[in-house]
């Protein structure tokens, strides 16, 4: 047992830091939120900077980095507010590198690491008669929610293939692909996809899939956990330095409760958060333990950054302060891949049979 | 970041949950037995067994007869003994008074209490609360007055659970009343067979006794002071700290515990209930707020293992936890409708063997006591996240 990061990991933490702080302004994502894309400028950069190959194997001639070393780079990103696909490629990669086909991996390699490339998941939902199904190698079907659709030039579909429910990996650029953009919570891209007659390499078979859920679903924990941690570290300089009827707004009690409130639920999601990611990559998570931490962390991040706003008041409201970056990103993220309800319904399923869970 | 246990401390939790499911007491709650258990000779065997084996110091430095491994042991020992229940003396003295007086005491002091300790020989109450100094302790009035070679201590002291079978308690006085209110007070340990200590029960309302304890020119020999002269707030806070993770520990099994009978209960007694999927969603809630009490109880372990003083983080797991016994209890109370206002007595006995309404009075107290949550939340507030002092009086 020990929650201290590793050498590697500070490394990590601290680079991701600093080289975001230096490129990604406040105001600068505030321009690419407007413009409803995506920050290709900094993409380019985190692809020079190897972050983009950083999670393949070293026998791939990658970074080797484990979920640990992902999610510590990927708590940086998120707290930076950067709009770039990282989650979404890095759980595609770390999917498919270890638990992909051959033609999968080789795909993904060139896609990701020889031309800068992007992937997103595409498991949202689907209407009935729009399954994604696979036929003679092309995809046919759509996936409504796709992060990052439009962004990345890869998606990875959960598709019914020869083989039972599959991952295939299209090519977002090709003709039979469009794409409708949706407008979310979190103003984070977003697209409703339709695949017709697309060529789809099999990338992972039904045990792929489900990891590949795994890890998306306990990433967006993680950036949950970045979005309470920076509505934290902005509500206490903020509580500190506001005076009014002549003392700092954090000397209230009324207010310091809060803020006990708000750091003691993002200290134990944090913890859960990050030992599931460890269970995850261990091969050892629990549907139980993955709806545990989701419900956690959607409940703590929509705690945090709502109390956060409160805390605020007009200021926090304002479009030129950060808070709001990121209690709407945590209002969008708590939905996804589970919400706090969906998540207790899953767990609702095994309480009643659970044994020594403690 | 690992969230495993290394092979060596595996195999020591498995040991204690032998020792612990050999041990552990019966699965249900008897009110006249639970006022008397915790002095029984059962439980003094079980604090010599495990003095024996050497678990108990485990963590400590090699000059006390421990064994210099890591404070993790200690932790594990806790926790596994807290989920059945194993009664050895009481509970919080080894892991309250033993390092206090580990790093406060003299070398004289230490040789003559730690092994007493833990044998078992000195069982220890704590003498803090007083009539007039409940949450704002530093208000104590009880006083000693140095003469010669000892202090006559005068005063009383309140909500002194366990002094009825104790043989010393650890007593906090009023040393210099001149000086501000936190610097002059001192720490004693105090035999309660000495001239002039009278002991008066108080009855609580779920069964439990409690004492108030009164000083009338009681002389104690000064070498019985642990620690400086007018120093006591600052080891006392100290020893609030390890209070606050010993709470942690064992709230959050009595919570596992109180949890896993309610669902056998159910099971057994009550399918309707765990049919319905609104039930369920309930108790997935709070299945949820455990383990995030878990992640709170483990970081704070994590805290001790890494040589600091919890505080902020000892702090968080007591107020989840005891905020969360009275969410858990009201949950399945609330599920089991009428049939959940039986208690011992009725003929039908009561719903979860008695532990719902232990749980439900008993985490009413300890919402309080420990330091009422209130200033749980001020101590993380202001020592966690360094925000301005709120306003005091002095």
């Amino acid at each position: 047992m020990n929650l201290g990061l590793s050498d590697t990991q500070e490394m990590i933490r601290d680079s991701m830091r600093q080289q975001l702080q230096r490129e990604v302004s406040w105001q600068r994502v505030s321009a690419v939120v407007a413009d409803g894309g995506h920050d290709a400028a900094l993409w380019k950069r985190l692809a020079t900077d190897g972050w983009l190959g950083f999670a393949f194997p070293e026998v791939m001639g990658g970074g080797g980095a484990d979920l640990l070393d992902v999610a510590v780079a990927l708590e940086e990103i998120s707290k930076s507010a950067a709009v770039v696909p990282f989650a979404e490629t890095m759980a595609c990669v770390y999917t498919l590198t270890r638990h992909g086909t051959e033609d999968g991996q080789a795909a993904l390699a060139e896609a990701v690491v020889e031309h800068a490339g992007a992937v997103a998941p595409a498991l949202g939902e689907s209407s009935d008669d729009a399954r994604p199904a696979v036929s003679d190698g092309t995809l046919s079907g759509s996936v409504r929610y796709v992060d990052y659709g439009h962004s990345c030039t890869h998606h990875l579909v959960g598709a019914f293939g020869s083989a039972g429910p599959q991952l295939f990996l299209v090519d977002a650029r090709w003709p039979g692909v469009t794409q409708q953009p949706l407008a979310n919570v979190g103003m984070t891209p977003q697209s409703a996809a339709t695949y017709a007659s697309v060529p789809a390499i099999a990338a992972g078979d039904e045990d792929a899939a489900a990891l590949l859920t795994q890890v998306a679903t306990v990433l967006s924990c993680v950036q949950l956990v970045a979005f309470s941690q920076q509505a934290l570290d902005l509500t206490i300089p903020y509580v500190r330095d506001r005076v009014q009827f002549e003392r700092p707004l954090g000397t209230f009690q009324a207010v310091q409760q809060q803020c006990a409130d708000m750091v003691s639920a993002l200290d134990a999601t944090r913890y859960l958060t990050y030992e599931t990611v460890w269970k995850v990559d261990r091969g050892i998570c629990s549907a139980a333990d993955l709806a545990t931490a989701k419900a956690a962390a959607s409940r703590t991040a929509v705690f945090v950054t709502m109390t956060a706003h409160q805390l605020h008041g007009g200021m926090g409201m304002t479009e030129e302060y950060p808070l709001h970056f990121f209690s709407r990103r945590a209002r969008e993220r708590s939905l996804a891949w589970g919400s706090e309800q969906e998540s207790l319904a899953v767990l609702a399923r095994y309480v009643a049979d659970e044994t020594d869970w403690r | 970041m690992r969230f495993d246990w290394p092979p060596e401390q595996a195999e020591f939790r498995e040991e204690v949950r032998q020792f612990a499911a050999e041990r552990g007491q019966k699965p249900s709650w008897d009110q006249d037995e639970d006022r008397e258990n915790w002095a029984s000779e059962e439980s003094r065997e079980n604090l010599a067994e495990l003095d024996r084996r050497g678990w108990l110091r485990r963590s400590w430095p090699k000059d006390l007869g421990g064994q210099e491994m890591s404070p993790w042991y200690q932790f594990l020992l806790a926790l596994e003994l807290a989920y059945t229940d194993v009664h050895y003396g009481r509970r919080g003295t080894s892991s309250m008074i033993g390092p206090a007086i580990q790093r406060y005491g003299t070398d004289a002091q230490r040789a003559e209490y730690l092994p007493k300790i833990w044998s078992g020989e000195i069982t220890c109450a704590l003498g803090y609360s007083e009539p007039n100094a409940g949450s704002d302790l530093a208000s104590l009035r009880t006083r000693a007055v140095r003469d010669g070679d000892s202090y006559i201590i005068n005063g009383s002291k309140i909500w002194t659970s366990d002094a009825h079978w104790t043989s010393h308690v650890y007593l906090a006085v009023r040393t210099d009343r001149q000086a501000p209110k936190h610097r002059g007070i001192s720490i004693f340990i105090v035999p309660l067979n000495l001239k002039g200590i009278t002991i008066r029960p108080i009855e609580m309302m779920f069964h439990h006794r409690t004492n108030e304890v009164f000083f009338d020119d009681v002389v104690v020999p000064a070498d019985m002071r642990i620690g400086e002269e007018n120093r006591g707030w600052y080891m006392l806070a100290t020893a609030l700290d390890h209070e606050r993770v010993t709470m942690a520990i064992n709230n959050y099994m009595d919570l596992v515990h109180v949890f896993e009978w309610s669902i056998d209960y159910l099971r057994a007694a009550r399918p309707d209930v765990l049919a319905d999927p609104v039930a369920l969603r309930k108790l997935a809630e709070i299945r949820l707020d455990l383990s995030m009490l878990r992640a709170l109880v483990m970081t704070t372990g994590s805290v001790v293992a890494g040589g600091e003083a919890p505080s902020k983080e000892a702090s968080a797991s007591k107020v989840w936890a005891t905020e969360l016994g009275t969410r858990m209890t009201g949950t399945v109370m609330d599920l089991l409708g009428r049939a959940g206002t039986q208690v011992a007595g009725s003929p039908d006995g009561p719903p979860v063997r008695g532990r719902l309404e232990q749980q439900l009075w008993f985490s009413a107290l300890q919402r309080f006591t420990g330091g009422a949550n209130e200033i749980q939340r001020t101590i993380i507030a202001e020592r966690g996240l360094g925000l301005p002092r709120e306003r005091r009086t002095a």
